[in-house]
């Protein structure tokens, strides 16, 4: 049995991406300032103009374009940033031509990669290579934390922590203040697990308690800590200090209302999920979709929002739907964009195996979460599921040896004890396989899962339904069908379709 | 009787600057004066010491200009005369596009790091290094215009925490506003990263600073961000190490990466990290004499590297 739950926890834990999808992202954006030019720099471009209508050469026209570039306003020298580009002054004069001309917001920041993924399994030559090229990077210069942060990011999604952990901390050393930095260290040890961590460093940080960027992060990773946080005043006092824009405060309102909706206080918590959704980031947006299951009459259109990556909050939505092949969709953006990021492979596989035994792509989806985290239970689970549908038992057997079951939450051990069961039968053990089911469907009852339990039984009886009588299996398949039509899920309504279907196939 | 002509370059007080400096007119008068003056002291002081790489200040004087439509505040216009010199190197680098002359141009490197050092002996930075203040003596080239510079004494115009030198020309920290509280370290860094950008110039026809610029996204541009410098210093460097790759597959030298290298140090985008030395003291992180044997040699690498048959 696959698992994936999206009514799990969530909180607005920092993404990780590249510099320049994060300002993609919007979170550099700020109230808009301009510092004005000393009478003595205006008249550095008044004598560069100048110039440059006497002169109207290659030098001229190259310090006019300088000047206006590093002033900021390179449309003043448009002549002459088409005199360069026409290559007058060679190759590099005519790029700082076009680039004069053609500003883009992302100058500087579109070299080498574009995501930085993994987008399948095979690329795995691809993300080495991109690897290489980060290290070459590093080897001009040591000192630049952002190409660290590069490739802490590249190793985070190989699964190689330590080396990630080294390339993330010689970052810090030498930006220690950097928002940035700051928020994907935060990100890197939730991934291994260590959020304590990550909350010692945030709340020792002297740019936290002035940040919202930084408070939201200190607050999610206080909760799944499980840290005593003694910063909530500060962090209502900086949402609602209008010095910052509204996107700047989306994550802080997200996290903030997820915290009055775990003490109980829903209409706090929906006033502060609708207020994180005037201007949202695509994580506030995928924990409002979140928190939808749990408030009552929080309704989130994500046609009407407008965020750079969405896909958790589409895949999130299109899975509660059972809307599959969207799911798969939105999920290898979310993996594009956040690689290391198991949720995105866990609800992949999940849909790919449940929703369309799809066993290819279920596989593909877990082996590329396990890159990054080998021993993600879930992960381990829906690949050994998968691996039993295609045949290939050894494998799945081998996989499920891998999990540590002290690490196993007894949420996950439901689906867990269920692939045993399905373990067993493909061994030819019925005795066995029966009694992992019934450990499963034990289980979820006593864990008041009637979802989980309904599943772990429609998968039990889709096992044994050759060895029942036909009118014993007609009343399991009547009243699966009532279960499922009574608990709304669509993974679990797609499975009993399917077993109705395969009884029909009996033709009893 | 014999007679000596000599040709020399005249610069006289431009009262005009002082209707531009956004200031009233009396005090704007009264600061082109003051750097009038700064700048002549600094000049004979200079020619005294006898710096053969800086441009030689050989007289100074007022000259009464007889004309009754001028008001007498004007009517009295000081000058300075300099030694005189075949033009700035931007006219031999425009002449020469196409034509690219490396021992040339490590030459004028060379000469200029000389004068930066002869300069900072004497405790002076320049703070405006750029083209246009490099003059060319047949082969040998000289440091030109201390208008900008600072003074031994710390009485100078620009010895404050004010923006020196040209805007087009300036180093990262200076646009973000980072006020370094040891002022050898501003005044010297300034000097060493503009040195590296006219290096930058001569390869390539342009100065460093706008070619970081380029690479930077408009965000963390120092007009728009709201930040200090340190917290934009990441970025900065990502735009500037991104440059230093341009620049190694787009410069035409024989010399490998070694010119690339001596960029890279003098134009580090950290003040502190700048220059050689790492983590000594400013006198010896900034020094010029390391710059001045390693141009003296690279040119004359290049130099005989072109003698060869």
């Amino acid at each position: 049995m696959t698992a994936h739950r999206p009514d799990g926890e969530r909180d607005v834990v920092p993404r990780w991406r590249s510099v320049r999808r994060t300002l993609l992202a919007g979170e550099f954006q700020r109230l808009p300032t301009q510092r004005e030019l000393t009478p003595h720099q205006a008249a550095d471009i008044e004598a560069a103009a100048l110039a440059w209508q006497r002169d109207r050469d290659v030098i001229s026209a190259s310090e006019y374009v300088g000047v206006a570039l590093v002033a900021g306003d390179s449309a003043v020298a448009g002549e002459a940033a088409s005199f360069l580009a026409e290559g007058h002054g060679g190759a590099l004069l005519a790029e700082l031509g076009n680039r004069a001309l053609n500003p883009s917001p992302t100058a500087g920041l579109d070299h080498g990669s574009p995501t930085g993924a993994v987008a399948s399994v095979d690329s795995v030559a691809f993300v080495y290579d991109r690897l290489a090229r980060q290290k070459a990077r590093l080897r001009i210069d040591p000192r630049n934390p952002i190409a660290w942060a590069d490739l802490a990011r590249r190793y985070t999604a190989l699964g190689q922590f330590e080396r990630a952990r080294r390339a993330l901390s010689i970052a810090r050393g030498l930006a220690p203040l950097s928002r940035y930095l700051l928020r994907a260290t935060t990100r890197f040890y939730v991934h291994i697990g260590e959020p304590d961590v990550a909350y010692d460093m945030l709340r020792n940080s002297s740019r936290t308690r002035a940040d919202p960027w930084l408070m939201a992060a200190m607050l999610s990773v206080g909760s799944i800590s499980k840290a005593r946080i003694g910063s909530l005043r500060t962090a209502r006092c900086i949402l609602n200090d209008d010095s910052f824009r509204p996107i700047e405060r989306a994550d802080l309102a997200s996290e903030l209302a997820t915290f009055d909706l775990r003490a109980g206080a829903d209409r706090k918590a929906r006033v502060l999920f609708n207020r994180s959704l005037q201007t949202p980031t695509d994580n506030s947006l995928a924990q409002v979709q979140w928190a939808s299951h749990r408030l009552g009459s929080m309704e989130v259109r994500l046609d009407e929002t407008s965020v750079a990556f969405p896909a958790e909050a589409y895949a999130r939505s299109a899975s509660e739907l059972g809307q599959w092949e969207e799911v798969l969709r939105h999920a290898e953006a979310w993996i594009e964009d956040q690689p290391f990021d198991n949720a995105a492979a866990n609800i992949a596989s999940y849909a790919a195996s449940v929703g369309l035994e799809d066993w290819k792509r279920a596989i593909d989806f877990a082996q590329l979460g396990l890159r990054s985290q080998p021993r993600e239970p879930i992960l381990l689970n829906n690949l050994a599921y998968a691996l039993l549908e295609s045949g290939r038992v050894d494998e799945a057997d081998a996989q499920l040896q891998l999990l540590d079951l002290k690490s196993v939450t007894d949420r996950e051990r439901v689906a867990l004890l269920a692939t045993h069961g399905l373990l067993r039968f493909r061994r030819g053990d019925r005795l066995g396989g029966v009694e992992g089911y019934e450990a499963a469907i034990r289980l979820a009852r006593q864990l008041r899962d009637p979802k989980a339990e309904e599943m772990a039984r429609t998968m039990l009886f889709r096992e044994q339904i050759t060895a029942m009588e036909p009118g014993e299996a007609a009343a399991v398949v009547k009243r699966l069908t009532e279960a499922s039509r009574n608990l709304h899920d669509p993974a679990l309504t797609g499975v009993v379709n399917r077993v109705q279907q395969m009884f029909a196939r009996l033709g009893w | 009787m014999h007679g000596h002509v000599e040709r020399a370059f005249l610069k006289a007080l431009d009262f005009t600057m002082a209707a531009q400096l956004g200031l009233p007119l009396a005090d704007g008068l009264q600061y082109v004066t003051r750097a009038y003056v700064f700048e002549r002291d600094l000049v004979l002081r200079c020619a005294d010491k006898r710096m053969r790489n800086v441009v030689k200040g050989v007289g100074a004087g007022e000259v009464q200009i007889a004309d009754a439509r001028i008001e007498p505040t004007f009517a009295q216009v000081p000058y300075i005369i300099f030694e005189h010199a075949e033009g700035d190197v931007r006219d031999v680098v425009a002449a020469n596009i196409g034509r690219f002359d490396e021992a040339w141009a490590l030459r004028v490197l060379h000469g200029v790091a000389n004068g930066l050092r002869q300069l900072h002996q004497e405790g002076i930075a320049h703070q405006d290094l750029k083209p246009s203040n490099v003059m060319a003596f047949g082969p040998v080239a000289k440091v030109g215009d201390l208008g900008r510079a600072s003074s031994p004494d710390g009485s100078g115009m620009y010895d404050g925490p004010i923006i020196a030198g040209d805007l087009g020309y300036a180093p990262p920290e200076l646009l973000y506003g980072e006020f370094q509280p040891d002022d050898r370290v501003r005044r010297l860094a300034c000097d060493a990263y503009h040195l590296g950008s006219m290096a930058v110039f001569m390869y390539t026809g342009s100065g460093l600073t706008p070619l970081i610029e380029v690479e930077l996204a408009p965000t963390f541009h120092w007009r728009a961000w709201p930040g200090d410098f340190r917290n934009a210093l990441p970025y900065v460097r990502n735009a500037f190490d991104y440059v230093m790759t341009s620049l190694e597959g787009s410069m035409q030298s024989s010399l490998g990466g070694q010119v690339l290298q001596t960029i890279r140090e003098l134009c580090d985008p950290d003040p502190l990290l700048r220059g050689g030395g790492a983590g000594g003291a400013p006198s010896g992180r900034y020094a010029m004499a390391r710059y001045v044997t390693r141009f003296d040699l690279l040119a004359r690498r290049v130099e005989i590297a072109g003698r060869a048959p």
